[in-house]
């Protein structure tokens, strides 16, 4: 019995070890909860964790090479939205165009209201990593989310890694499917895409449904779900697998 | 002609010459005036103003010289300035030259001048209100005072007029009578009154002028004995310039708005730097760092041997309470400025990647969806109670743009609506719900529809009438529909087979001036979550 406390003792301080080396930070580290318990628990830390990077693919269907991912800024900006207590939320965009794109009056109904958001409109790639960077470290700033519609190196995740680690401050890169490196510095990877939603028991549109998949997580093992919007509760849901539709095949086979 | 309220009784101040030719002279009462022509325009007197434009006046007249100072606003509509052109008057050609120069600028400004020059400031005080006239200077010769003013009333002594009203009873009209009379028992009558303003007329005491003190703009600069060119040393004069600036903006209560930094070259040449901040600020550390953005495309060449610092736009801004200090001296770690350190990062980032690329998006009251946003810079957002009234009409017809439906607007607004192909599907499933068509073209890919919620119609601002037809070359285009009176679109929200949600409008009536043979009526606007 007190060998196998022993060894379980062993084992943490190897575990804590190996999360140093990984540059992950200390274990007591704040989390936000994703709203979901399936979520939460499917995550070693219990919730999102806070003060690193994340990163979310956003597999959009249209444009092979466009920045236009709503399904994947949509799921940002909820969790945003949710850090919005700990200060400002800032977007860093790269090419004007996407900045204007993006629509306050959505946003805000997600929990995102004009007062919490500064919009970056940096000029190419690197400034807005710069601004991603500067932003991670000060301490009025809640969240910082970066669009990025170039492929990004190693060095410049661990950058901002470092960044968000000494600011405290949680960072979300956004990247289109098609550009995305099989390593990344990030600690979670999420892809995000739309699913066909649920015919609602009224005539018109249900509440929109993506599928959700933790595509890499250090210490974790990837998942996937179906979730739902609701509009009602403001938050995340998971959504009943349907009969007459195709149900996820990673789901499929778990 | 102004008037002002003094004992009961509405007193006239200032008329002008009309009412003066009409027989209303200052120091009437208006009833009087009134009696004399009903048809009097009377406007109150506002002395603070009076005295706000004579102090602007004052420092434009350093042009002439730099001891200047004002005589003051008197309650009689009296209003002067006084300037010791000793010294000055040869640069502009003479007193009457300068005299001239100055009446025709005064003129130009719409003002009325008398102008008396003289050795002593009562000899011209005395000269420029009761010798001068409108464009005849009086300029009395230096040491003959006596002569040219001895005839003068005694009016023209500055005396109060408890005095003058004696000396008019005693039968004393004009100065020569009172230069005659005996000064012992003057000043027993009158105190050192009489004789004092006398004294000053002819010179035997001396008056001196208090000149206005010169406001010094927010300059910093710092000489160097041996040129300088490390970075280190440019970065610490620096900041000791910041300081400097800081503390003097801190004693009038102001804070940078912007600055520009130049550096001077041992070899004549120059460079110059600029930041600006997006509210006032007066911590040099805050500065400091806007500026070190900058500095690392230094080059000092040969060597900087004079640093200047000029603080080119301010704001008013109250004092604040930087940090709290304990007793025992050591800081406590408090913010107590919230919010300062996101200033600091707005201006930084505004700093290196350009003026209004750090916005934040407001809401404006429209029901047009791609005006019920605008970008402005991020510290300068208004509160959702004064929303700009871009259109009242909007807000009263169709509410705030917060009461929408949640879900209803999509996350990505294409900057313009782009026109889709509507398309023919083969669809083996069944059309289960309705939707308004079968599936479109967009970008070169194609998407089929399988469920659709709509449709919303959104009118044009119907209200302001047509645009003027001379905007733009593409004025009569699709976008600028809404402006357009009367123009429609029903949107409708979209789904594809695959989940993807789209924002359509069609355009149920299409335009006349869009009839090149195909005129789309379906747009893509936005794409949702």
């Amino acid at each position: 019995m007190q060998e196998i406390a022993r060894y379980r003792s062993e084992l943490d301080s190897l575990r804590n070890r190996i999360r140093n080396i990984e540059g992950l930070p200390r274990a007591t580290n704040a989390v936000l909860s994703m709203g979901l318990e399936a979520i939460d628990q499917a995550l070693p830390w219990g919730g999102l964790p806070l003060s690193c990077i994340h990163h979310v693919v956003g597999e959009s269907e249209f444009l092979p090479h466009s920045a236009f991912t709503p399904s994947a800024s949509t799921f940002v900006a909820i969790l945003a939205a949710r850090l919005k207590g700990r200060g400002t939320v800032l977007w860093c965009l790269p090419r004007y165009k996407v900045a204007d794109a993006l629509y306050a009056a959505a946003l805000a109904v997600l929990g995102l209201e004009e007062e919490d958001l500064i919009l970056v409109r940096a000029k190419d790639e690197s400034e807005a990593l710069w601004a991603m960077e500067e932003g991670l470290c000060c301490p009025d700033v809640g969240a910082v989310i970066g669009s990025l519609s170039a492929p990004l190196n190693l060095t410049a995740e661990r950058r901002l890694q470092l960044a968000a680690e000494r600011g405290e401050t949680t960072g979300f890169l956004l990247q289109p499917g098609t550009l995305v490196s099989s390593s990344s510095a990030a600690v979670t990877r999420w892809r995000v895409a739309a699913a066909p939603s649920e015919e609602p028991l009224w005539a018109g549109l249900g509440p929109p449904r993506w599928s959700l998949t933790l595509d890499r997580c250090r210490q974790g093992t990837p998942h996937s779900w179906i979730v739902e919007w609701c509009d009602e509760t403001c938050n995340l849901r998971l959504a009943t697998p349907l009969c007459d539709r195709s149900v996820n095949p990673v789901e499929a086979a778990a | 002609m102004t008037t002002l309220p003094e004992a009961g009784a509405i007193r006239i101040v200032a008329a002008n010459a009309a009412a003066q030719s009409a027989g209303v002279n200052p120091g009437s009462s208006l009833t009087d005036a009134r009696a004399i022509s009903p048809s009097l325009k009377v406007v109150e007197a506002n002395i603070a103003a009076d005295r706000a434009c004579l102090d602007g006046m004052l420092t434009w007249t350093r042009r002439y010289t730099p001891w200047i100072a004002i005589e003051g606003v008197d309650e009689h509509g009296g209003a002067g300035l006084w300037l010791d052109v000793t010294g000055c008057a040869h640069l502009f050609g003479g007193e009457r030259a300068l005299i001239e120069d100055f009446e025709v600028r005064l003129n130009r400004f719409g003002f009325i001048s008398r102008f008396g020059v003289a050795d002593t400031p009562g000899a011209a005080w005395a000269a420029a209100h009761c010798l001068a006239s409108q464009g005849g200077a009086a300029i009395v010769p230096s040491g003959e005072q006596r002569p040219h003013l001895a005839r003068l009333p005694i009016t023209a002594l500055r005396l109060s007029a408890r005095t003058l009203e004696t000396l008019k009873r005693l039968g004393i009209s004009i100065i020569s009578d009172l230069l005659e009379l005996p000064r012992a028992p003057l000043t027993r009558r009158f105190g050192s009154e009489v004789c004092l303003r006398l004294d000053q007329l002819t010179g035997r005491v001396d008056e001196p002028l208090s000149p206005e003190a010169e406001r010094l703009p927010y300059v910093a600069r710092v000489n160097f004995a041996e040129p300088i060119g490390r970075t280190e040393d440019v970065e610490a004069a620096l900041l000791d310039l910041l300081q400097i600036l800081c503390t003097r903006l801190e004693k009038d209560r102001k804070g940078i708005r912007r600055l520009s930094f130049e550096l001077f070259r041992v070899d004549n040449t120059a460079d110059q730097i600029n930041v600006g901040t997006a509210k006032a600020v007066r911590r040099p550390e805050h500065l400091f760092r806007l500026f070190r953005e900058k500095l690392y495309r230094l080059d000092a060449g040969f060597g900087i041997e004079f640093l200047m610092l000029t603080v080119t736009d301010t704001d008013t801004m109250e004092s604040q309470q930087e940090r709290i200090q304990s007793l025992d001296d050591s800081e406590i770690p408090s913010v107590v400025n919230p919010g300062c350190d996101l200033a600091l990062l707005v201006d930084r980032l505004e700093a290196r990647i350009g003026h209004g690329r750090v916005v934040r998006p407001q809401r404006r009251a429209s029901h047009i969806p791609e005006r019920a946003v605008e970008l402005v810079p991020a510290l300068a957002l208004k509160t959702k109670k004064n929303l700009p009234g871009y259109a009242r009409e909007a807000t009263l017809l169709h509410g705030d743009i917060s009461s929408l439906r949640p879900g209803s607007r999509p996350i990505h607004l294409l900057p313009k609506p782009e026109p889709v192909k509507p398309i023919q599907v083969e669809s083996n499933a069944p059309l289960a719900r309705a939707v308004p068509l079968p599936g479109f073209s967009w970008r070169r890919q194609t998407y089929c529809l399988v469920a659709a919620e709509g449709p919303e119609r959104i009118a044009g601002t119907w209200w302001r009438g047509a645009l003027p037809p001379d905007r733009s070359g593409e004025e009569h285009s699709y976008f600028t529909l809404c402006e357009d009176g009367g123009a429609i679109r029903e949107y409708w929200r979209v789904e594809s087979e695959s989940g993807a949600r789209f924002w359509l409008f069609y355009m149920p009536f299409p335009l006349q001036c869009y009839n090149n043979g195909h005129e789309p009526r379906w747009f893509l606007h936005g794409l949702f979550a």
